[in-house]
C-alpha cells in the first residue's frame, strides 16, 4: 500500500545534484537563517548555492501568495518554481541587494500575470496525498479575497493562507509595518462584508 | 490607540473566530513546494557590453568555422544533450549510424525496424525508444525537458516535478505529472498512451485529457486527445468511448449507462467535451457512482466552475487511488 502512495505523491528528483536544498556549508560565522536578504544575495553572487536555499525558505511563501492572488491554486506552485529560477538567473541585474524582496515580488507579479493569461481549459490537479484538498468553502473564501484590491488580497493571502504574521509580511515584502497593518485590517473588513461574516474581534483597525 | 492584543496582526491574544476559521480552511492552499533545481552555472555579475560583444563575435566565428568544415565531428558526438545507447538494431543520429552518443537540442534520433535506443533524460529519468521510431530533443533545461516523438514507440520513466517533462507528438502534447508511461504514435498523430504510474495530461485541439495510472487513451481523435478509460474497461464501454471520440455524440448515452465506479475518471473527463446541458447529465451519473465532494454542486459543474472542477478532480483521484483493483492500482 505504501508503495502505491508514492504514485500519487510528487516525488523528488532521482538525484540531488542541483537542488538548492542542500545542507549549508559548515564553519560559517552565523547561521544563514539569521542573515539579512542583502547578505544572502551577496553570498549567492559569490557562488553560495546554500544561501539561495535560505532565500527560498524565507521568501517562497510570499511569492506563493502573490501567485495565488492571480492564478489558479494548482498553478501557483509552478509559478513559485519559475520565479526563483528567474531570480537566480537574473540576480546580477539586481543593483541594490537590499531591494531583493520588492524585486523578487515584482518578478512574481509579472510571472503570475503571464501565467494567468495562458489558456488552460481544465484546472490541473492538486496532489491529493501530498497536499490537503481545499474545501469548497476554502475555494469560495479564496475567490472573495482575490476579488479585493491588489494590496489587500496579497497581504491577506500571506496572513490567512501562508500563515505569516504582520511583522513577517513587512520584513519579507519590504512594506512598512504600518502599511501591512492597514492592509490587513481594511482588507479583512471588506472581506467580512463580502462573505457576510460579522466581526468577532476587537482589533485596532487602520492604525 | 491600538489594543494590546491584535490577533490579525501578529497572532497575539485570543483568536478571532472568523479569522481562525479562515486560517484553518485556507491553510489547505499553503505553499508546500520544494526548491527548484538550479542550473549548473552560477549567476554572473553585470558586465559591460564590450566583452559580451567580443564573446559573441568569437562565438559567431566558431559557428561559422564549424559550418564551413561541414560539421565534421557530427552533431551527436558529445556536449550538451541526452546521452543515449543503441541497444538493438541500428540507430541514426543526424546522418550517421551511432552506437552511443549525445542527442543535442535540435537533433533527431531514428531507429531501424529492429532497433531500440535508451536515453537519459537529463538527471530526471530515462526513455527507451522502440523500433522504427524518430525522436527529437526540443529543449533541455532546468524549467523544461521537451522531446518530440514524430513516430514510433517510447517508454518514459520520469521522476521530476509535474510539468517538467513534455513530449510533443504530431497532434497532441503529453505533459508529465510525475509518472511512467508507454506512448505509441503514427506520423498522422494517431496512437495511444498507457500510463503505469502517476498521471499524464494530454493537450490538443483545445481539449485536455487527464490520464491516471492504470488508464489509457488515444493520442488523437477527431475531437482532440482521446477520453481516458481504465485499461480493463469493458469492451462495450471501450467501444462507446471510441465512438464518442470519433464524433458520434449519441454514444454518450452508452458511456453513461456502462460506467461504474472505476470508470469515474472517464466521466470526469467528459465535462470538457460535452454541452452545458449534457454536463448536467454527466454530473448526475458521476455523482451517482462517485459522489461529489461538499460544495461541488450541479450548478457549479454545469457552469464550468474551475474551483469545483479542481475540487472534484482531486477528490476523484483520491478515490481512484483507493480502488482495490489490481489492474488499476499502481505497481510498486
Amino acid at each position: 500500500m505504501s508503495s502505491s502512495v508514492m504514485t500519487w505523491t510528487r516525488r523528488a528528483p532521482l538525484e540531488n545534484g542541483g537542488r538548492v536544498g542542500e545542507r549549508a556549508r559548515v564553519g560559517r560565522e552565523r547561521d544563514p537563517i539569521e542573515r539579512s536578504a542583502a547578505e544572502l544575495v551577496a553570498l549567492v553572487r559569490g557562488g553560495d548555492r546554500a544561501a539561495f536555499a535560505t532565500l527560498y525558505q524565507r521568501f517562497a511563501r510570499v511569492v506563493h501568495a502573490v501567485a495565488l492572488a492571480r492564478v489558479r491554486p494548482a498553478d501557483a506552485a509552478d509559478v513559485v518554481q519559475d520565479v526563483f529560477l528567474v531570480a537566480y538567473e537574473r540576480l546580477d541585474e539586481l543593483r541594490e541587494a537590499a531591494a531583493f524582496p520588492g524585486w523578487l515580488l515584482q518578478i512574481a507579479r509579472n510571472r503570475a500575470t503571464d501565467r494567468a493569461r495562458e489558456p488552460r481549459p481544465v484546472e490541473p490537479a492538486a496532489d491529493p496525498i501530498a497536499d490537503p484538498v481545499p474545501s469548497a468553502e476554502a475555494h469560495e473564501a479564496l475567490a472573495a479575497i482575490r476579488a479585493l484590491p491588489e494590496a489587500y488580497r496579497e497581504t491577506l493571502i500571506m496572513r490567512l493562507v501562508e500563515g505569516l504574521t504582520g511583522p513577517e509580511i513587512a520584513e519579507r515584502t519590504g512594506l512598512s509595518p504600518g502599511s501591512v497593518r492597514v492592509n490587513l485590517h481594511r482588507g479583512m473588513m471588506i472581506l467580512r462584508e463580502r462573505l457576510g461574516v460579522a466581526s468577532t474581534s476587537t482589533e485596532g483597525g487602520d492604525g | 490607540m491600538k489594543p494590546e492584543h491584535d490577533y490579525l496582526w501578529d497572532g497575539s491574544g485570543p483568536a478571532d473566530a472568523d479569522v481562525a476559521e479562515l486560517e484553518r480552511s485556507l491553510g489547505a492552499f499553503r505553499h508546500r513546494g520544494a526548491p527548484p533545481e538550479l542550473p549548473a552555472k552560477m549567476p554572473r555579475r553585470r558586465r559591460s557590453w564590450i566583452p559580451i560583444a567580443i564573446g559573441a563575435a568569437l562565438a559567431a566565428a566558431a559557428i561559422l568555422f564549424f559550418l564551413l568544415r561541414g560539421g565534421a565531428s557530427g552533431p551527436c558526438g558529445g556536449g550538451d544533450g541526452y546521452r543515449f545507447d543503441t541497444v538493438a538494431g541500428v540507430a541514426r543520429c543526424g546522418d550517421r549510424e551511432v552506437a552511443r552518443g549525445t542527442l543535442p537540442v535540435g537533433g533527431w534520433l531514428e531507429t531501424s525496424a529492429d532497433g531500440a535506443a535508451e536515453l537519459d533524460v537529463s538527471t530526471i529519468g530515462h526513455v527507451r525508444l522502440g523500433a522504427n521510431s524518430r525522436l527529437g530533443l526540443v529543449a533541455s533545461g532546468p524549467r523544461q525537458q521537451r522531446l518530440s516523438l514524430a513516430r514510433g514507440t517510447m517508454h518514459a520513466k520520469v521522476n521530476a516535478p509535474p510539468r517538467l517533462f513534455v513530449v510533443d507528438t504530431p497532434r497532441t502534447t503529453a505533459v508529465d505529472l510525475g509518472c511512467e508511461y508507454d506512448l505509441t504514435v503514427a506520423p498522422d498523430g494517431t496512437g495511444r498512451i498507457v500510463v503505469t504510474h502517476g498521471q499524464v495530461e494530454l493537450a490538443g485541439n483545445g481539449h485536455l485529457s487527464v490520464v491516471p495510472a492504470g488508464a489509457t487513451a488515444r493520442m488523437h481523435t477527431p475531437t482532440g486527445p482521446g477520453t481516458p478509460m481504465r485499461r480493463d474497461a469493458t469492451a462495450a464501454l471501450a467501444a462507446a468511448i471510441d465512438r464518442f471520440d470519433d464524433g458520434e455524440h449519441a454514444a454518450l448515452d452508452d458511456i453513461l449507462a456502462q460506467a461504474e465506479f472505476p470508470d469515474a475518471i472517464t466521466l470526469f473527463n467528459l465535462f470538457d467535451r460535452v454541452t452545458p446541458d449534457e454536463r448536467a447529465r454527466v454530473y448526475d451519473y458521476l455523482n451517482a457512482i462517485a459522489p461529489a465532494p461538499r460544495g461541488v454542486t450541479r450548478e457549479r459543474m454545469v457552469a464550468g466552475d474551475a474551483g469545483a472542477t479542481s475540487a472534484w478532480r482531486s477528490d476523484l483521484e483520491h478515490r481512484i487511488y483507493q480502488i482495490p483493483r489490481e489492474d488499476w492500482m499502481p505497481k510498486p
